[in-house]
């Protein structure tokens, strides 16, 4: 008689037991999202993330969720949303580049991963590669630092004697350093650059205007994240113009644009998902080292080229990476 | 164990009641020899497939470390391959943009190299193609000193060591050199987490891993790649130790267990990078290594316990099986050797323990005919002896009395010899024949007593007698004897009565006293009485020779006396005669003796409450006649054994006998025998009937008085007292012949005397 309530005592507290376990782990670990641009736009970098976290093992809505905050082009947004993400106490921070100074502000404690087109040491987010901060890794795609080498790759395309306009952005970190390298890459190419700057959308028709008055035959787009989100619209603006354009990352190219030569933002946000997933399972963002990318990518767009009455030599176009007709 | 109604042993059992040490034992044994077949073999398996996983591990480790080393190597050569082709022209031939465009098609096709340099035959840099930064053309830097250069000139071939570019990234310088005499050099910057890409897909069991180290130790490509990122520095590890001192030539030792770089125990092996001089690691994880022998061995576990237990209700099973027929046997023979020798003991197992049990059953039956056959031959000597005894008894009797008359003649003639003598010399002949002849009377008496005692002829007559009385006859008789050998003689008094036969108990005294006084040479004889119980123990004391211990018995033998030689003038009857009175009148007698001080004869006499008066006893005891002969009994007893002993007693003394077993069977047999002589009836008969009343029913039905007594096996005084106050005689159970025939003729001769 004593035995068996004895087991019906235990088999009580064993159904007991997942009950409580379950009101307890209904909180599902929180990752928050926080970028200066719309949804539309980051979709890829959207699937990346998610990519990089089912490989880590976390699958949204399953084991993880994520709250997204679209700043939307507005930048005095971000910090008010970095606070509402901190006091949602989300377990890590995903922010892509602009978003990284109001994250930073709103927790020093939070883990922060940050998805960024720039050389994260020379912009000072972190003291170096190998050791970034204590709360503080993430993932570069690299593209502001390739643009003596993007610019070196326009050159081949045009003929000498053309000027060549540089369409870059003063607003991002170290903006006149790389105005200088893309300088020098041009004399060092014996190439004529002319230098037009746009810090927000309204600028890019009269900065086009500018460029088709200077009789610029090709433009090289600088990066930086206003450029980015808003490659639509120069694409437009480079052929209406029928400009052939370079650019920094390959979804210009994908919408029209001449060329790109740069790494995958996608890719740094799967490896950004990585990141998250080994922060969630209790790595250190302090032991995590921020990542390079290994492949960089050539693009050509053929279409473009033939509207542009553009020959691109074949020599150049076998070494292109991908070529889209 | 259950007994069936003949007397048969069968074979049945709860657990409970078979689980003696027997079975245990069996149990056990079975148990222990199932056991240690069982647990040797699971130690033998163990053992056997601990050492055959270990060794297969061991192999596949090995093999998949060198599987891994050689995708490597592989890696690293189609990266030579391809760098190869840059150095096919030789400087002399081609254009700066020919080879512009091949350098850059190299960086296309072998994402690994993010740059390419090549040097002429000088070690000057003549062209830089890189994936990051601008290509250099014509730099005509000096690099005739560097190893990359001299290396690869002189080998062919150079491998740099790996150095980390931002203190992040893992590089390598390859350069090599071209065929041509004018070829110079290419060298290409590797980055290495490609070579990550590849080490990260080497799949090592569950939880395992691969990762390289380089010559000096650092961590060149691991599947958490930022511990490569991190630079670190794994030479602390003790596998690492162990293959960097093992040599690049040495094949891959043995697996060991160490601690990885997380400090988990795990088994390690490796295997060299040839060309790099770099160690390619396999690591597993110590518990998922021995995951399946873990598995193997509790399976075995199980498989031990579950046999175990089988064992043991087999072994329960079993043993069940073995002890129950011992056990039938044994306590069938425990039945047999206490005594009950009908037990039979049934077991039908077909085997060895059913022919024991046939042999216990042959055994019990054997015995049973033989106590059968004994007591047989018992009674039949017993009877043979008893018939022996009576005859010889008889023909004394007879003999002794034809020698009566001529020895009371000779008596006669003494008297008249003695008459006529004259002569002293002649007187005192005749004296000395007048003793000779007095001794043989006495001798043919004492004979005649026994004959007489030994016939059953003799038959008392049980009155009170007061003890004074017997006390004075001795002293009258013996006072003379005693006085003239210096014997003191005192007789102590009481005032005691008994219940005895006067004559007859007066004989015994005498006897003994006689005995007394004549082995007693010097000291002195009391007689005196004492007081135990419900008798009276009249005792006689000597301080003769006494008695010793091994002939006490034969004492009271015929003809016997101690000392062969001096016959103290005895005839040895003496004391035989007292036997047999003694007996006769149902007096225990007790010898005690010691040799050298005395002796003690103790004779236990019923007490009787004290009367007034003594009568003499009127009638002289005499030979009954033979009163037995043609008289019909009726003997009434519920034991058959009881009816058929003193039945045939009855008829060998020549009476007819009627034996039943109840009231009702006596009143049905009167009518086909006629009036019984004598009835003799058990005191307790079946269904309560007492045998007072059915003696007092048979008179009634007979309508006379005829003489009866009891019998009864029960010896309580309350059964005394009730037959007394019935006024039967009561004789117990068993009852001798003798006294059986004195009471018969005591009871018949009244009758007689009664009716004439």
């Amino acid at each position: 008689m004593r035995r068996r309530e004895f087991i019906k005592l235990i088999a009580g507290a064993a159904a007991a037991r997942p009950l409580a376990a379950n009101a307890q782990r209904s909180p599902l670990p929180l990752v928050g999202y926080l970028d200066s641009t719309t949804a539309a736009i980051r979709t890829n970098r959207v699937l990346g993330l998610r990519q990089g976290l089912s490989e880590a093992g976390f699958v949204e809505g399953g084991n993880v969720a994520i709250e997204y905050r679209w700043a939307e082009d507005r930048p005095d947004r971000l910090p008010a949303m970095a606070a509402d993400l901190v006091r949602r106490q989300v377990a890590v921070m995903v922010v892509s580049g602009p978003a990284l100074a109001a994250a930073k502000a709103a927790s020093s404690t939070i883990p922060i991963v940050f998805v960024t087109g720039a050389d994260p040491v020379n912009d000072g987010y972190v003291a170096s590669l190998n050791r970034p901060s204590s709360n503080l890794t993430g993932v570069s795609f690299y593209s502001t630092p390739l643009d003596p080498k993007r610019f070196e790759l326009l050159h081949e395309l045009i003929p000498k004697s053309a000027v060549i306009a540089a369409l870059m952005d003063p607003t991002i970190v170290q903006s006149e350093a790389n105005l200088r390298a893309v300088e020098a890459a041009s004399r060092a190419l014996g190439r004529q650059v002319l230098v037009v700057r746009a810090v927000e959308e309204r600028e890019f028709d009269p900065a086009f205007a500018t460029i088709v008055q200077a009789g610029a035959r090709a433009v090289f787009v600088g990066t930086g994240p206003l450029y980015f989100n808003r490659h639509r619209q120069l694409v437009a603006l480079a052929n209406r113009h029928a400009l052939p354009a370079t650019y920094g990352w390959r979804e210009p190219v994908e919408a029209g644009g001449l060329m790109s030569y740069g790494a995958s933002d996608t890719d740094a946000c799967r490896r950004a998902g990585h990141y998250v997933g080994r922060i969630l399972k209790g790595a250190k963002p302090g032991d995590l080292p921020v990542e390079l990318p290994t492949r960089y990518e050539l693009v050509f767009n053929l279409r473009t080229a033939k509207t542009l009455k553009l020959e691109i030599p074949s020599k150049l176009l076998a070494l292109a990476d991908e070529v889209i007709e | 164990m259950s007994e069936q109604a003949n007397g048969k042993l069968a074979p049945s059992a709860t657990l409970r009641q078979i689980n003696g040490p027997l079975f245990r034992k069996y149990v056990a044994l079975f148990l222990a020899v199932v056991f240690v077949v069982l647990l040797s073999n699971v130690l033998f398996e163990v053992g056997f497939s601990y050492q055959e996983h270990k060794s297969s591990l061991i192999r596949i480790q090995r093999e998949q470390a060198e599987a891994a080393a050689a995708k490597i190597g592989q890696f690293i050569k189609e990266l030579e391959s391809q760098v190869g082709w840059t150095t096919q022209l030789p400087w002399t031939a081609g254009t700066i943009d020919q080879r512009r465009f091949d350098g850059l098609r190299l960086l296309r096709q072998v994402p690994a190299v993010t740059e390419l340099s090549q040097l002429d035959s000088s070690g000057k840099e003549q062209l830089r193609v890189s994936r990051l930064a601008m290509d250099v053309i014509g730099s005509q830097i000096d690099f005739s000193r560097e190893p990359k250069f001299t290396e690869a000139v002189a080998k062919k071939v150079y491998y740099g060591p790996v150095y980390f570019r931002r203190e992040s990234e893992p590089y390598m310088t390859l350069s090599l050199a071209g065929t041509g005499r004018d070829a110079g050099v290419s060298v290409a910057e590797v980055n290495l987490k490609l070579i990550w890409e590849v080490v990260s897909q080497i799949k090592v069991g569950e939880r395992g891993q691969a990762y390289v180290i380089d010559a000096q130790g650092r961590l060149v490509a691991h599947p958490d790649i930022s511990l490569v990122l991190r630079n670190t520095d794994m030479t602390q590890l003790a596998q690492v130790k162990a293959g960097r001192a093992a040599g690049s030539g040495a094949p891959a030792e043995p697996m060991q267990v160490a601690h990885d770089v997380r400090g988990r125990e795990v088994l390690t092996a490796y295997a060299p990078i040839a060309p790099l001089g770099w160690l390619m690691f396999v690591e597993l994880p110590v518990e998922e290594a021995y995951a399946p022998l873990y598995a193997a061995i509790e399976r075995s576990g199980a498989l031990l316990l579950a046999g175990l237990a089988l064992a043991f209700f087999s072994g329960l099973f079993l043993a069940r099986r073995m002890v129950v027929p011992i056990q039938t046997i044994q306590r069938g023979a425990a039945r047999i050797g206490g005594g009950d020798l009908s037990q039979r003991i049934a077991i039908r197992t077909g085997d060895e323990l059913e022919a024991l049990a046939d042999q216990f059953n042959s055994m019990a039956a054997q015995l049973e005919d033989s106590y059968a056959g004994l007591e047989r031959k018992v009674e039949e000597r017993t009877h043979q002896l008893e018939v022996a005894n009576l005859a010889k008894s008889r023909f004394l009797a007879a003999a002794s009395h034809d020698l009566r008359q001529p020895l009371q003649a000779l008596g006669m003639f003494v008297d008249q010899l003695r008459d006529q003598m004259k002569t002293a010399e002649g007187g005192r002949l005749v004296e000395r024949i007048d003793v000779a002849v007095a001794a043989m009377n006495e001798l043919f008496n004492a004979l005649l007593d026994i004959s007489k005692l030994d016939a059953g002829v003799l038959s008392t007559n049980i009155t009170a007698i007061p003890i004074a009385r017997l006390l004075k006859r001795i002293e009258d008789t013996f006072a003379g004897a005693a006085r003239e050998k210096g014997l003191s003689l005192r007789v102590v008094t009481s005032s005691a009565w008994v219940r005895s036969d006067v004559i007859l108990v007066e004989r015994v005294l005498l006897n003994l006293v006689s005995n007394a006084v004549r082995y007693t040479s010097s000291g002195g004889i009391v007689v005196g009485c004492r007081r135990r119980g419900q008798h009276i123990h009249i005792e006689v004391c000597d301080t003769g020779p006494g008695i010793p211990e091994d002939q006490r018995r034969n004492i009271f033998g015929e003809f016997y006396r101690i000392s062969k030689g001096d016959s103290h003038g005895g005839l040895g009857l003496g004391l035989a005669i007292v036997d047999r009175l003694c007996k006769l009148l149902d007096h225990p007698i007790e010898l005690t003796s010691v040799v050298g001080k005395g002796s003690r004869f103790s004779v236990a006499v019923p007490s009787a409450p004290a009367q007034s008066e003594f009568a003499e006893p009127q009638a002289v005891v005499s030979i009954a006649p033979d009163v037995l002969r043609g008289k019909l009994v009726v003997v009434i007893d519920d034991d058959v054994l009881v009816l058929d002993a003193i039945g045939g007693e009855l008829r060998k003394w020549g009476c007819l006998v009627v034996s039943v077993d109840s009231l009702d069977a006596a009143l049905a047999s009167l009518g086909a025998t006629g009036r019984p002589d004598l009835i003799i009836s058990d005191y307790r008969l079946a269904n309560g009937e007492s045998g007072i009343a059915t003696i007092a029913r048979l008179r009634a039905a007979l309508g006379t008085n005829v003489p009866a007594f009891l019998l009864s096996g029960d010896t309580a005084p309350e059964r005394l007292r009730e037959a007394r106050a019935s006024g039967h005689h009561l004789l117990h159970k068993p009852v001798r012949p003798m006294r059986l025939r004195a009471m018969v003729s005591q009871l018949l001769q009244k009758d007689i005397a009664g009716a004439a």
